[in-house]
């Protein structure tokens, strides 16, 4: 229980550290390119717009602070997936009480695939609840699932420190390839009619537990060693 | 040496060597689809090699301090493993900024000169074999002699000078037989057969109504041997046959041609050098062995080039280039044109606006000639074109204007608005203000000289990091040499996208820094940050391998 604890703990603070990085990029990134709204507008947007792009360095650092303090790969995932979840999604839930007003401004200011997802992301917004969850979840369970990574080499944990880091990047393409509607046609030829965002979601979720599967077949278990990597 | 040093040598080392030698197979399946000249080939690959290995020495770099930390013995000390490796640390450092500052840029510009030059060589050949063909061989001889430059030892192209060498070969022997057919080398006849000759020459021309012909041969016969009475009759006969005779067809075209020549003297003598021109190029063009003729065709086109310029000049100087847009501010006008290409005869310019003095003017061909903006373009091949500028009012508009250092000026711009990486560290650092000065947008240059300022900087921190991640997830047991070759690679490829991030987030900071500060103390302002970011990744590389498994 402590050691959960200091793992939440852990999230927070390093996902605050994210969002004010984050924040103070994207404020001078509206500087420079002369956005037309305020800097202190564009810094605050971007601390509550860009949640994604905050929890992704996050849990890159969660992955390795896991691997030493949690030997439960069961229980690991759930904590990935719901501090990802509470995290990465309230400002979409916080709108939906139409206590925030999303922008996609501050998206601007990002990197490509960085930008077009974080613009899917503000625009869950106005789907049906349900699928935005879905949606909103699949993607950061998709993060989650990068955690197994970190260990696929047992022999060679610094193999995983350097799989990691490039993985999280693929999986920011995938969810892009994904959100985009790139595998609509596979869909419609299993005759199967879902929403785009559902899609999304299905393809997120079924990748992220290949990813899973992965780390239960072949991953080394975390924890296994006293301060091993 | 300590045996964290010497691993950590040795793997980067070592990874280098088989990086440039991977860099170097993968060239050499690309060399049959580069269309290169045999006599590059080698060349070319072991220069695209290195091109390749510079886009990935970071990352091996990094991996490299990574494996040398991971397979070390002994306490996890990161301040005495980071003490260990930023020694050699320091002459990787080096070598790569040199690598990168000196090495890759030259490998660059051999690549690209090894496929442009192969790309010409064909198309010389090209036209030497179609002017073979049309049996113009001078012509001939000329592209391939341009080919001969790129590549002496061209088996096809040796075939094709040697066919055109025969054929000049041949041409020069009928010349000279046609030469020596008019000039006999028999021993010379006795006077008498001489005269008679000349007689003979003189009835037939008289027959043929050629009076000064038959008059002029008569003459010469009575002079070579006198006394024959019906050669003096001869000349009498002609003599009033050419009395009796209007001026012939070739007089009168002779006459023509005289008068036409005072008239293009006279141009030229009235100092309407474009007109003299024009005329003296037709008079050459009708006959081209009239020494008059080519000698003031030649002071017209030197007089022509005080005021303007000729065309073909233009294109040479552009080339196969299309050249860099130009603007430059210069003493209470504004001079802009789309295209600007240098040469040794001044800066030429092709789709011209000036605004100068009050009025504006536009062209599509300018030259800046030291002090002077010539706006005549003449074509050498046919005179009569001519392009002069026209004035946005539509009054007249003149040939040339006086912009004080005009070309100096535009020299300078087009050095500083080349791409900044083609251009010479030297002339990035002194060049920061003056490309203010001439409104060049700076970010380009400035983005440059921090990238080659940051290499050094840059390799320190990653053999920072990697020795810290290398500490970090040390294994149990020490590696093997398959672990090792599989996955040195992966490790490689997978960090290259952070490393995109990392370059792309670092020009925000450099762009504030480009903005806020001059030249000079821009590049004080970014060694700064760079020496910043040095201290933060010591420490974050300390905090990372904090957490080492012990012994």
């Amino acid at each position: 229980m402590k050691r959960v604890a200091a793992l939440l703990g852990k999230a927070i603070g390093l996902y605050v550290a994210a969002s004010l990085a984050l924040a103070l990029f994207v404020g001078l990134r509206a500087y420079l390119d002369a956005w037309p709204m305020s800097l202190a507008m564009a810094t605050l947007l971007a601390g509550y717009t860009l949640p994604l792009a905050a929890w992704t360095p996050t849990a890159l650092v969660l992955y390795y602070a896991m691997n030493r303090l949690m030997p439960n790969r069961p229980l690991g995932y759930l904590l990935l997936l719901a501090c990802g979840v509470v995290l990465g999604a309230w400002p979409l839930a916080l709108a939906r009480f139409g206590v925030l007003r999303l922008d996609t401004a501050a998206a601007a200011a990002l990197w490509d695939s960085g930008r077009s997802l974080s613009v899917w992301y503000l625009g869950l917004a106005e789907l049906p609840p349900i699928q935005a969850a879905l949606a909103v979840s699949g993607v950061l369970w998709l993060l989650a699932s990068g955690w197994g990574l970190t260990r696929l080499v047992g022999s060679r944990p610094l193999v995983g420190a350097f799989i990691a880091p490039g993985a999280v990047f693929g999986f920011w393409r995938l969810a892009e390839l994904y959100a985009g509607g790139a595998l609509s046609p596979a869909f419609s030829f299993v005759g199967l009619n879902l929403a785009p965002a559902m899609q999304a979601a299905a393809l997120c979720w079924l990748t992220g537990l290949g990813f899973v599967g992965l780390d239960f077949l072949v991953a080394a278990k975390p924890g296994a060693e006293a301060g091993r990597g | 040496m300590d045996k964290r040093r010497s691993l950590f040598v040795a793997y980067a080392l070592g990874i280098m060597a088989a990086a440039y030698a991977a860099a170097f197979f993968w060239r050499l399946t690309q060399v049959g689809g580069a269309d290169l000249l045999y006599s590059f080939a080698l060349r070319w690959e072991l220069m695209g090699a290195l091109v390749g290995f510079a886009a990935w020495a970071p990352a091996l770099l990094l991996v490299a301090a990574a494996l040398g930390a991971e397979t070390a013995e002994g306490p996890p000390d990161f301040h005495a493993t980071a003490y260990a490796v930023l020694l050699p640390g320091f002459f990787f450092a080096a070598a790569l900024s040199i690598l990168f500052l000196v090495v890759q840029p030259y490998a660059e510009a051999r690549v690209a000169f090894y496929e442009r030059a192969s790309v010409e060589f064909g198309e010389r050949l090209g036209a030497a074999r179609e002017r073979y063909a049309e049996g113009d061989y001078r012509a001939a001889e000329l592209y391939a002699r341009d080919a001969r430059a790129i590549d002496r030892d061209h088996p096809e192209l040796e075939r094709v000078y040697g066919l055109i060498q025969e054929a000049l070969s041949r041409q020069a022997d009928a010349e000279a037989e046609r030469a020596s057919r008019a000039r006999p080398d028999d021993p010379p006849a006795p006077d008498w057969l001489v005269a008679n000759r000349f007689y003979l020459e003189a009835q037939a021309a008289m027959r043929d109504g050629r009076y000064f012909d038959a008059h002029y041969l008569a003459r010469r016969s009575l002079a070579v041997y006198g006394g024959r009475r019906e050669v003096v009759r001869l000349i009498d006969e002609s003599w009033a046959a050419m009395r009796s005779l209007e001026p012939t067809a070739e007089q009168r075209a002779d006459a023509d041609y005289y008068k036409r020549k005072l008239e293009a003297y006279d141009y030229f003598a009235r100092d309407d050098a474009l007109e003299a021109l024009r005329r003296f190029s037709a008079l050459a063009a009708e006959r081209p062995g009239d020494k008059d003729a080519a000698d003031f065709l030649a002071l017209s086109a030197r007089a022509l080039e005080r005021r303007g310029f000729f065309l073909e000049e233009s294109e040479l100087a552009f080339g196969s280039g299309g050249g860099r847009p130009l603007a430059l501010g210069l003493g209470g006008g504004e001079l802009r044109a789309e295209a600007a290409a240098e040469s040794g005869s001044g800066v030429y310019l092709r789709d011209v606006s000036l605004d100068f003095g009050g009025r504006s003017y536009r062209a599509e061909h300018a030259r800046l000639n030291g002090d002077v903006l010539q706006l005549l373009a003449v074509s050498r091949r046919d005179p009569a074109l001519a392009w002069r500028a026209r004035a946005a009012d539509g009054g007249a508009s003149p040939s040339y204007v006086e912009l004080g250092g005009a070309e100096a000026a535009a020299r300078r711009y087009l050095e500083l608005s080349a791409p900044p990486r083609e251009l010479p560290l030297l002339t990035l650092l002194g060049g920061m203000d003056d490309a203010r000065e001439l409104g060049i947008d700076g970010a380009g240059l400035y983005a440059d000289l921090a990238r080659r300022l940051s290499y050094p900087f840059a390799c320190v921190i990653l053999i920072l990091m990697g020795a810290g991640l290398g500490l970090r997830f040390r294994p149990k047991s020490r590696p093997g040499a398959a672990s090792l070759a599989l996955w040195t690679p992966v490790m490689a490829a997978l960090v290259r996208p952070v490393f995109d991030l990392a370059i792309e987030s670092a020009r925000t900071p450099l762009e504030l820094l480009s903005r806020a500060l001059p030249g000079g103390t821009f590049i004080g302002a970014w060694i700064a940050f760079l020496g910043a970011a040095v201290a933060c990744s010591l420490f974050i590389a300390e905090r990372i391998a904090r957490h080492a498994p012990r012994p």
